[in-house]
């Protein structure tokens, strides 16, 4: 019985044990050789200090390394902290100091922005993959070391310890870790491979990076089946026509991305010059799949089922629907569907009571897949729970989505939106209200506001400047660019005299979005 | 008739190296100063796979040769093989029909 998430990669290394894990480009990893590295790395960490209970963090692109680095960790008795590689050191600075890590697992390749964060934040010690670092008191140990490291059995721990922690941008600027255990990451791999019916003979396509938390499908679900990951390179993401002849190529049978990767496939992946009949589940989730879209691939695959697959980050997934006919001419929104069996959903209104049947709320969730809640947070942690009493001193607790939905009958939730202002874009959550906080940071802004264009789905910004500033808008965007990720940077950032403002004398960002959209960027 | 052909074949030869070679410097200078922050590249440097160009640098440098050599690049020709290297792309560029 697998207990803990890295215990799939052992089971199947010796059911079947040269059974490609992992794949590449022209590298693959079979389970063996998987157990036997991962064994390696987590001894390696064990000998600098790292034990149950502590971070590390994953510095990686999109490798072989990043999955040996995430079950060593896993094995070591740590949590996994994915650090996304192209964000700006300041930002991946503050989750290190905000969850305590220091140590690194990395590679050469990683080198020159590495080097940025170890000068600019000291409490790294440690840095797994590299052969040297230019910083004084850093122990290193390149991946050649790691590979002839002594095998050693895991650190004991148990599935309630915490296993993995994905951040995602927070409303105060501060950015939320989101801490899964060994149990809610398993629960899920376990609900979803039974949903899709994963088996060893499957081939996942790993379009998400790691740092984005759809990855764990790639990562978890599959390694629990015995199937293969194919690794999708970051260059393929932005040339479809290249990435559709790689999921040829490797003959990919269950695919899960954000609506996004897919419209561009279909838009510029030349697929009718490509056989994709081995695609036999088509998964999306994080934001709602345009049914225009949707309906012309589904016509370009028709072998292929196609699901959607709902669930915040902090409850990993918990709703689907699968569309098994096709959509209707004026079909407006994809349902996300019902609730997974292991999960429980209620709708409620802004006073925690249960709306009636047909009427909207917000979804609660109750799962074995919530995490334990967010990283060295105690106030959102107190706020993002509800609890629905048993019995004296014995509650349910409930995860607070913040999605607005309604129950439209037949097993069809319909999500409508956020109940507070963070968005979804091309499957990245962005808090608007973060832009604003890190715009009006700057010295010479007044106000600030960040707002939706509909019509385009994207970003703008709006800021007022105190009198006599000369700032514009390009030294506005490098400000934001070092303190945001790069998918929240608003793509125009205007500089205005005056903003729109409701009754209550608010921003009214509402009016901002109408007032520019359609027009120029500045 | 055989000489004529072999002189053809080897202005032929000679004009697209020419050319070939002053796209080079144009390519190379820009991925160098506008997207790696000056640091110099060699002609048959890896720039996808190696991860030197993210994928903004990737679109900017589409962009950019559309741009200087008034063409159009069809989605299906924006592939890993035509743009991994300064070598890759004057290659694609003399395989277009439309190159001078």
């Amino acid at each position: 019985m697998i207990k803990l998430l890295y215990e799939s990669v052992d089971h199947w290394a010796k059911q079947s044990p040269d059974k490609e894990a992992f794949c590449y480009l022209d590298q693959s990893i079979t389970y063996r050789e998987l157990s036997h590295l991962t064994s390696r790395l987590a001894g390696v960490l064990m000998a600098n200090g790292i034990k149950r209970g502590d971070r590390v963090g994953v510095f990686l692109a999109k490798s072989l390394e990043s999955t040996i680095a995430i079950y060593g960790i896993m094995k070591a008795g740590a949590a996994f902290v994915p650090l996304d590689p192209a964000a700006s050191p300041e930002r991946l600075g503050g989750m290190i100091n905000h969850c305590g890590i220091n140590c690194l697992i990395s590679h050469p390749d990683m080198q020159t922005k590495l080097q940025d964060i170890l000068t600019s934040f000291d409490d790294i010690t440690c840095v797994i993959g590299v052969n040297s670092v230019d910083a004084p008191d850093i122990q290193t140990m390149d991946w050649d070391q790691v590979a002839h490291a002594p095998i050693v059995p895991p650190a004991r721990i148990i599935a309630q310890d915490i296993a993995y922690i994905m951040y995602t941008s927070g409303s105060t600027g501060a950015p939320k870790g989101i801490t899964h255990t060994h149990a809610s990451g398993l629960a899920y791999a376990h609900a979803i491979t039974e949903l899709y019916d994963v088996q060893p003979a499957d081939r996942f396509g790993n379009h998400a990076p790691l740092h984005f938390d759809i990855s764990t499908f790639d990562y978890f679900a599959a390694p629990l089946r015995g199937a293969t990951t194919v690794i999708i390179p970051e260059p393929y993401m932005k040339m479809p026509a290249s990435l559709s002849e790689l999921m040829e190529k490797e003959r990919l049978t269950l695919w899960f991305s954000a609506p996004n990767a897919l419209i561009q496939l279909l838009l510029n992946g030349v697929l009718e010059a490509r056989d994709l009949q081995s695609l036999r589940w088509v998964i999306f989730g994080g934001e709602p799949f345009p049914p225009k879209y949707l309906s012309a691939l589904m016509t370009q695959w028709p072998q292929a089922r196609f699901s959607n697959s709902y669930g915040p980050a902090e409850v990993n997934m918990c709703s689907y629907y699968h569309i098994d006919a096709p959509l209707a001419k004026d079909a407006d929104a994809i349902p996300i569907g019902r609730m997974w069996d292991i999960a429980e959903g209620v709708i409620v209104d802004e006073m925690d009571r249960p709306v009636a049947q047909g009427e909207q709320g917000e979804l609660l969730v109750r799962a074995p897949t919530r995490m334990r809640g967010y990283w060295n947070a105690p106030e959102l942690n107190a706020n993002c729970f509800y609890t629905r009493p048993v019995s004296a001193g014995i509650n349910d607790i409930f995860y607070r989505t913040g999605d607005i939905v309604v129950d439209a009958g037949e097993n069809r939730l319909m999500f409508l939106g956020r109940k507070d202002r963070q968005i979804k874009l091309r499957g990245y959550r962005i808090e608007l209200d973060e832009i604003e906080y890190v715009l009006a940071t700057h010295p010479d802004v007044e106000e600030a506001a960040a707002y939706m264009i509909v019509s385009g789905a994207f970003i703008e910004a709006a800021v007022t400047i105190k009198t006599g500033s000369e700032l514009n808008t390009a030294a506005l965007t490098d400000y934001c660019m070092a303190k945001l990720p790069n998918y929240a940077i608003p793509k125009t950032i205007r500089i205005i005299e005056v903003f729109p403002r409701t009754t209550s004398q608010k921003i009214d960002r509402r009016v901002l979005g109408q007032m520019y959209d359609g027009a120029k960027d500045v | 008739m055989k000489i004529l052909a072999f002189i053809s074949v080897l202005s032929k030869y000679t004009r697209m190296n020419i050319i070939g070679n002053a796209d080079k410097s144009v390519i190379s200078d820009f991925i160098c100063e506008k997207l790696l922050n000056n640091r110099s590249i060699e002609s048959d440097e890896n720039l996808l796979l190696s991860g030197l160009l993210d994928s903004l640098g990737i679109v900017k440098l589409m962009l950019f040769l559309e741009e200087k050599f008034s063409i159009t690049i069809p989605p299906q020709d924006v592939t890993i093989t035509n743009m991994a290297s300064v070598d890759a792309i004057v290659g694609y560029l003399d395989k277009r029909p439309d190159h001078p």
